[in-house]
């Protein structure tokens, strides 16, 4: 009977240790093993391939072989890259995955003075300092074509050169992008026509804007010179013309004739371009408006653009600082998801574009083609000549007095569709000429050249040392999925600009906007108050010239009366501020009530309640 | 009824006739409200997410999970009600998955209770209201991974201070071994695969992959496994106990 004991508890502490082992093999097995089957909870699929990728690797060509290089040991110190890495070779592995054999994947870890070292720096990356023991850290991946290998092209060598934890939302768009690149046998040609420094000037150093930076990596940009164009060549597969200002005949006619031939146009207006740099008025006394139009074209489309209006739209206002201090700009406009159109594969995606003085297009009564807006205005829109918005210049918030809503969403970006016709009639007798395009021809149309400068959607970081481009809004997008959907390919669109936006508190960006409005009002009350008496004290002040002998009396109580004033003003400034913040922070405690005291205290009832009925209960229960 | 549901339903009736739960409730929701508020600066930060909630949840679950489970097993040890239990016609297997689950459903309960956060958030802002679903399920999971193993170790022992020091230590040391200044601390000492696979038996690690909203196999299997692997080892413990 003993003996059988023994051997059920030998069984039983071997069961126990079995179970251990069981455990730890299974769990790790399953963590190596079981790789691909997840559901992405998240609203936008972040953590999913879109389609746009599975698309680019189902259609590969040829097989690409990437290599991740990653410094193990130099970033033992720096956690948030090691977790960010494990997220990459994710990303990377679950590509690979999908490719069936076509994308090869190689993980390596380039320890100092080693051949993979080196070979990670002649691979384009770009190491950061700052690792374990001052080691520089390689995080990047070099992307190859498979030399020799059947499928047509050029063999290609491109690289992401650092893989930057801030660039998380835009992991899937950097590696799909770079697969997408090296499978194409050439890059598409666009060509650039420009008034603005947009290709920034090699001679003293100006880089290119950022839009031109990421129209470069994806195509081949040819700037063409406004002044010679003749003909545009069928070889340019989408044009943008940026701020046209006094085009030669010549060059008009080759525009018209390139979009009656089915060429690619995009066209970008501005009632004011806050990025021309001409004088207003030169040496020769030529005076310039920095505003652009396309009249003879235009007339020709059916489109209707006036060139000396602007969009205001207080309900979209960029918060800009001035002066110290920060206020809602009407001509500013962040637009965001409501504004864009969502049925359009180009806008689809993004979340949030930013527009400075923009115009806007309407057709003309006589159109033969229509208009499909890409960008709008919210409904709290009004139109105002440019001339008041370049007078506010010092003070954007005036140019709400006496803002009327027009209550009609204005047309500020919109592809143009139908079939256009030659502005030049005249020329019919030419040979090769057009007289109109085939039917659902296409020109897209943009009534802000600012859309494309650097300081409305990218700003400089530094990332341990590195300058690195990070964008707030997704502009540069905008203009890179033009091109590629005019260009003919539209796999990279859905997974552009995927949810680059975080998700603030509205409602207190509410009050605070609200508030600042408020402040604002009151601030310019107090403001003419006090200049009101300092033009009094002016008047008070003796003539120059006249008698000498310092303030008189009533001067010197009126200058005292002044100091009291401003005095006063300055403590009620800051009183409506305090009163201002008070409210947002009112806000704050009561939902800190609510969620520390409520609950509990409802707990903490129906407790005492249920103990008193139970207490009764077994009162009045007999014996 | 089936005797798991008996069980279960016996026990959940045993925290609410005694002040324990209710006190219990109160704690981890004012605990939760407050941590949430002032070390997370939930409402100061802006941003309409929950992470400053769920960051917290491994290290409250430390402190209230080892507390509820460590009367499970231990107090009836103590009380001799074991062997009375022992001899109804239940198995080991039903009255630990009874005992476990009506804890498990408790703390579910007092998750639900925090709805007020959800409601603020949504409020304040415009969420992604399933990385939100994502959290509540990963942190009920945890719970469920804690009290699993709080129910093994209380059948250890008669002492439900020790059960609740045994699990605290057991639980403290699965969140460390997920935090990467851990894993690097012996990235030097132990081969790197030995490093990953510690990095997997971490809590915190599978925890923080759900709640960032993306629901994975490989996360799932793990408490799965973890809930199994300690409640089967709490019988085998029990059925020792039994047969000595």
């Amino acid at each position: 009977m003993r003996r059988l004991h023994i051997g059920r508890r030998t069984w039983l502490v071997t069961a126990l240790v079995a179970l251990t082992l069981a455990f730890i093999g299974i769990t790790l097995a399953s963590s190596r093993w079981l790789q691909t089957a997840r559901v992405d909870l998240t609203a936008d699929h972040l953590y999913t391939l879109t389609p746009g990728t599975q698309h680019i690797i189902d259609d590969l060509h040829r097989p690409l072989k990437l290599t991740l290089y990653f410094s193990e040991h130099a970033t033992r110190d720096l956690p948030q890259l090691r977790s960010y890495e494990q997220r990459v070779r994710e990303m990377l592995q679950e590509m690979v995955a999908r490719s069936r054999g076509r994308v090869r994947l190689a993980v390596i870890d380039p320890v100092p003075y080693s051949d993979d070292e080196a070979s990670a720096e002649g691979g384009g990356l770009t190491p950061i300092n700052g690792g374990s023991n001052g080691e520089r850290v390689f995080f990047g991946l070099v992307g190859n074509t498979v030399p020799g290998s059947e499928g047509e092209g050029e063999d290609r060598n491109l690289s992401i050169p650092f893989f930057d934890p801030a660039r998380e939302t835009f992991l899937e768009y950097d590696i799909a992008k770079l697969l997408y690149e090296l499978d194409q046998p050439s890059k598409p040609h666009i060509g650039l026509i420009s008034s603005l420094p947009l290709a920034g000037n090699p001679a003293i150093g100006e880089p290119p804007w950022a839009v031109v930076q990421q129209l470069e990596q994806l195509f081949d940009v040819r700037t063409l010179d406004a002044d010679t164009l003749n003909r545009v060549g069928d070889d340019i597969q989408v044009l943008l013309l940026v701020h046209p200002k006094r085009l030669p005949d010549a060059a008009v006619y080759a525009l018209d004739q390139y979009v009656l031939r089915g060429g690619h146009l995009v066209v970008f207006v501005d009632p004011d371009a806050e990025l021309d740099t001409t004088p207003y008025v030169d040496s020769n006394g030529m005076t310039d408006d920095h505003n652009s139009d396309l009249p003879r074209l235009f007339a020709a489309w059916g489109v209707a653009f006036n060139a000396s209006s602007v969009v205001l739209d207080r309900s979209r206002a960029l918060q800009i600082e001035l002066a110290g201090t920060n206020l809602n700009h009407p001509a500013m406009l962040g637009l965001g998801p409501q504004e864009l159109n969502h049925n359009d594969v180009v806008t689809a995606s993004l979340q949030r574009i930013n527009v400075s003085t923009a115009g806007s297009f309407d057709l003309a009564p006589d159109a033969q083609t229509r208009l499909l807006p890409l960008i709008q205005s919210s409904a709290e829109a009004e139109k105002v000549p440019s001339q008041r918005v370049l007078e506010a210049v010092s003070d954007p918030t005036s140019l709400l007095q006496g803002y009327q809503p027009d209550n009609q969403h204005y047309v500020i970006a919109a592809r143009l569709r139908g079939t256009f016709h030659s502005a030049f009639p005249q020329r019919a007798g030419t040979p090769g000429h057009l007289a109109e395009s085939k039917p659902d021809s296409e020109v897209v149309l943009v009534a802000d050249t600012d859309i494309l400068s650097d300081r409305l959607w990218v700003e400089m970081q530094n990332f341990l040392g590195q300058p690195m481009l990070s964008a707030f809004a997704n502009n540069g997008d905008f203009a890179t999925n033009l091109a590629d959907n005019l260009s003919g390919s539209s796999a990279l669109l859905s997974i552009r600009g995927r949810s680059a936006s975080q998700r603030p508190f509205t409602r207190v960006r509410a009050l605070q906007a609200a508030a600042d409005q408020k402040f604002l009002v009151k601030k310019q009350e107090l403001e003419r108050e006090l200049a009101e008496t300092r033009q009094r004290l002016d008047e008070l002040q003796p003539v120059k010239g006249g008698r000498s002998g310092g303030a008189s009396a009533q001067q010197k109580s009126e200058i005292e009366q002044f100091q009291q004033r401003r005095l006063a003003i300055n403590k009620e400034l800051r009183d409506v501020q305090h009163q201002l913040n008070a409210e947002i922070d009112a806000l704050g405690l009561r939902l800190k009530v609510i969620n520390i005291v409520l609950v509990p205290a409802l707990v903490t009832l129906i407790g005492l309640l249920y103990g008193w009925r139970r207490v009764r209960q077994s009162r009045s229960r007999p014996g | 009824m089936h005797p798991v549901a008996a069980i279960m339903r016996r026990e959940l009736r045993s925290y609410f006739v005694t002040p324990v739960a209710y006190v219990f409730l109160v704690i981890f929701l004012v605990l939760a409200g407050l941590l949430t508020f002032y070390a997370g600066d939930f409402y100061e930060r802006g941003l309409a997410d929950l992470q400053p909630f769920f960051v917290i949840h491994p290290w409250l679950y430390l402190i209230l999970a080892p507390a509820l489970s460590m009367r499970m097993w231990a107090e009836e040890s103590k009380a001799g009600t074991l062997e009375l239990l022992l001899t109804l016609p239940v198995t080991l297997v039903q009255a630990m998955l009874g005992k476990f689950l009506a804890a498990w459903l408790f703390l579910g309960l007092a998750l639900l209770l925090t709805f007020p956060i959800w409601v603020t958030v949504n409020y304040l802002g415009d969420p992604d209201n399933g990385v939100i679903f994502a959290g509540y399920l990963g942190s009920w999971l945890m719970a469920g991974g804690f009290l699993a193993i709080g129910a093994c170790l209380s059948t250890l022992t008669r002492s439900q201070v020790v059960a609740f020091i045994l699990t605290a230590l057991v639980c403290v040391l699965l969140i460390l071994v997920g935090q990467p200044q851990v894993l690097d601390f012996f990235q030097g000492a132990l081969p790197r695969k030995l490093v990953n696979g510690v990095a997997h038996l971490s809590m915190l690690r599978h925890f923080e992959a759900i709640a960032r909203g993306v629901l994975d196999v490989r996360d799932l299997m793990y408490f799965l496994l973890t809930i199994l692997a300690w409640l089967t080892a709490g019988v085998l413990v029990l059925d020792l106990k039994r047969n000595r």
